[in-house]
């Protein structure tokens, strides 16, 4: 145990950060908006990373399941009165059915074809889910604050109902909570990352023939990974779709929603589970400073920042800003043996 | 003594071209057998159809007994056959322990027992000390050693060597020569691919001759160096026609 606790301590600390910033040096609705949306893309980043990093199967279309974890929770929330906590689960697992149904057979592509292959996918959803007039079609769904939902309700009744339905009157609260929720994501991603799962996807990274030869069905084991990280996309939707209270087809599955996972992953460091968390701070945080520069909306300066920064580090360490942290430890490490040697 | 695999006229066509012709050989247990042959003579072509990377065009092949012709290549390994490459596929972003623990996870799904099995064989294969070192770093000898500690970690009755001594200077060479010897007294089964003669003649029990696709000689390390068609199929008719005048 006090092992796990040294070796992940970075984490730790990223966790106090979280913890702390939102109550002292970040107490304005801005800032916890833009905590909010860091985890939230970090943790669908995590998931990606699952498929895309370790497994080495680069996924365009992780929009698809982030949409359908958006959708399912709250169409079962809007028409059927159904807690987002056990909508998302249920998004999780048609998200995971839709990945395995799809790439059961499609997993015989290979690299850039198999990317193609992502990203119509999610243009399949989009273009569905803008037709189809049961779930709003083009208006999409506005979610109802939840007194409107069940007319009638006190207030008492209330504060524990916008727990239930993860409402977010107040950030605070809803912050916490994704947070807790960002936190297990990081905990299973770790944990898969150290078992013989994620040795095998690496493995299949590294060469085909090789996880073959040691006895490993790449197809099997990349099917799992696409249905995990399918699963927690779908979840990463649904507090999307709790936090933003509107939801279309064009605002979660288009291709920008798709590429937000990768470029964070990209930039934080891909293949490592700090990657995501790391590249959305950035991504946010660029964002956020970009917009108090400028006033408004950013203007789109941050996007132009962004752009550079991420060809300046994929130039440099393709593994990202952990690979550079990596590169810099190992040097240092190196140093401290030279000087006790 | 007991056949462990045995392969029964395997003919393999890649369109009209036909890379192996009716070969037919076994190898027994606790055996090194090697085949040899020149350049395009179908060594690497066989070794795949056995090793189920692609199902041969006809024949059989059978392992205990069992018949495995065209089945996949992680079953395969299941039941007790591993292959290395010729060339050497290390999981480059991985450390050469976690390579060789991602071999011996077929048989464990603790990551202890992993560590623990890969430690033995990080030890027999003279590795201990460069455990940390990412796999892509590694000087080409270090490659294949670990590319044989990782087939050794999914604890193969019969290990596939394919070319492994290739591009190694003298003294590396005799390296992986010992690692053999030390290998079959583990208990294991070998079967080689190799060219490069005084390595494979004193470690091999029998040695198999393919040219052309085709069988050409089988039997003891001293016979097929005598063997008139093994002499004329590496050195040519010329060669052959002056050794017998002289």
């Amino acid at each position: 145990m006090v092992e796990i606790l040294k070796k992940y301590r970075p984490a730790l600390v990223l966790l106090l950060l979280f913890i702390l910033i939102p109550i002292t040096i970040g107490r304005t609705t801005d800032v916890h908006n833009v905590i909010i949306y860091i985890l939230i893309y970090a943790m669908v980043g995590e998931a990606w990373n699952l498929i895309s990093g370790f497994t080495g199967q680069t996924s365009f279309g992780h929009a698809a399941y982030f949409g359908i974890g958006a959708y399912t929770s709250t169409v079962l929330l809007e028409y059927y009165h159904i807690t987002p906590w056990i909508g998302m689960l249920v998004g999780g697992v048609i998200a995971a059915a839709l990945a395995f149904v799809v790439y059961f057979n499609m997993f015989k592509l290979k690299g850039h074809y198999f990317a193609i292959a992502t990203l119509c996918v999610a243009e399949i959803m989009k273009t569905i889910f803008s037709k189809w007039t049961w779930v709003g079609a083009g208006d999409g769904i506005a979610l109802t604050p939840i007194t409107g939902l069940i007319p009638g309700v006190g207030k008492s009744a209330v504060a524990k109902l916008a727990w239930l339905s993860l409402d977010v009157r107040n950030r605070l609260p809803f912050l916490y909570t994704t947070l807790a929720m960002f936190v297990l994501v990081f905990i299973i991603c770790a944990a898969l990352e150290n078992s013989r799962i994620g040795f095998y996807w690496k493995a299949i990274r590294e060469s085909h023939e090789v996880a073959e030869s040691i006895g490993i069905n790449p197809r099997n084991y990349k099917l799992l990974a696409m249905c995990i990280s399918a699963f927690i996309a779908a979840i990463g939707g649904t507090f999307f779709a709790q936090f933003f209270k509107y939801i279309d087809a064009i605002t979660v599955f288009p291709m920008s929603v798709s590429m937000i996972f990768v470029l964070v992953t990209v930039l934080g460091g891909l293949g490592n589970v700090y990657g995501p968390i790391i590249g959305a701070v950035i991504y946010y945080s660029l964002d956020l400073i970009m917009r108090r520069l400028t006033g408004g909306s950013g203007s789109g300066l941050d996007q132009i920042v962004f752009g550079a920064l991420i060809v300046l580090v994929t130039c440099t360490e393709p593994r990202g800003i952990m690979g550079i942290v990596e590169r810099i430890q190992e040097k240092l490490h190196g140093k401290k043996k030279g000087g006790e040697a | 003594m007991a056949e462990l695999l045995k392969i029964e006229h395997i003919t393999k066509k890649f369109g009209n071209l036909v890379a192996n012709e009716d070969v037919s050989f076994s190898v027994g247990e606790n055996e090194i057998v090697s085949l040899i042959g020149p350049n395009g003579a179908g060594k690497t072509t066989l070794f795949n159809s056995i090793a189920g990377y692609y199902p041969p065009t006809e024949g059989k092949v059978y392992f205990q007994g069992q018949d495995i012709t065209g089945k996949p290549a992680y079953d395969i390994c299941k039941m007790g056959i591993t292959r290395t490459f010729q060339v050497v596929k290390t999981l480059k972003e991985m450390t050469v322990e976690e390579n060789v623990m991602t071999g011996a996870f077929l048989h464990t799904g603790s990551r202890r027992q992993a560590k623990k099995d890969a430690e033995g064989i990080l030890e027999m294969t003279g590795l201990l000390d460069k455990r940390n070192v990412k796999g892509g770093s590694l000087t080409i000898i270090d490659k294949k050693r670990v590319e044989i500690a990782r087939a050794m970690a999914t604890r193969p009755k019969l290990l596939m060597l394919d070319e492994c001594m290739a591009g190694l200077n003298q003294t590396e060479i005799k390296d992986v020569m010992n690692l053999c010897v030390k290998l079959k007294e583990e208990g294991l089964s070998l079967l080689i691919v190799e060219h490069i003669m005084e390595a494979i003649m004193p470690i091999s029990d029998r040695i198999v001759v393919l040219n052309a696709g085709k069988k050409i000689a089988e039997g003891l390390p001293e016979e097929i160096v005598n063997n008139e068609e093994v002499i004329r199929a590496y050195l040519g008719d010329r060669y052959n026609a002056e050794s017998k005048k002289s």
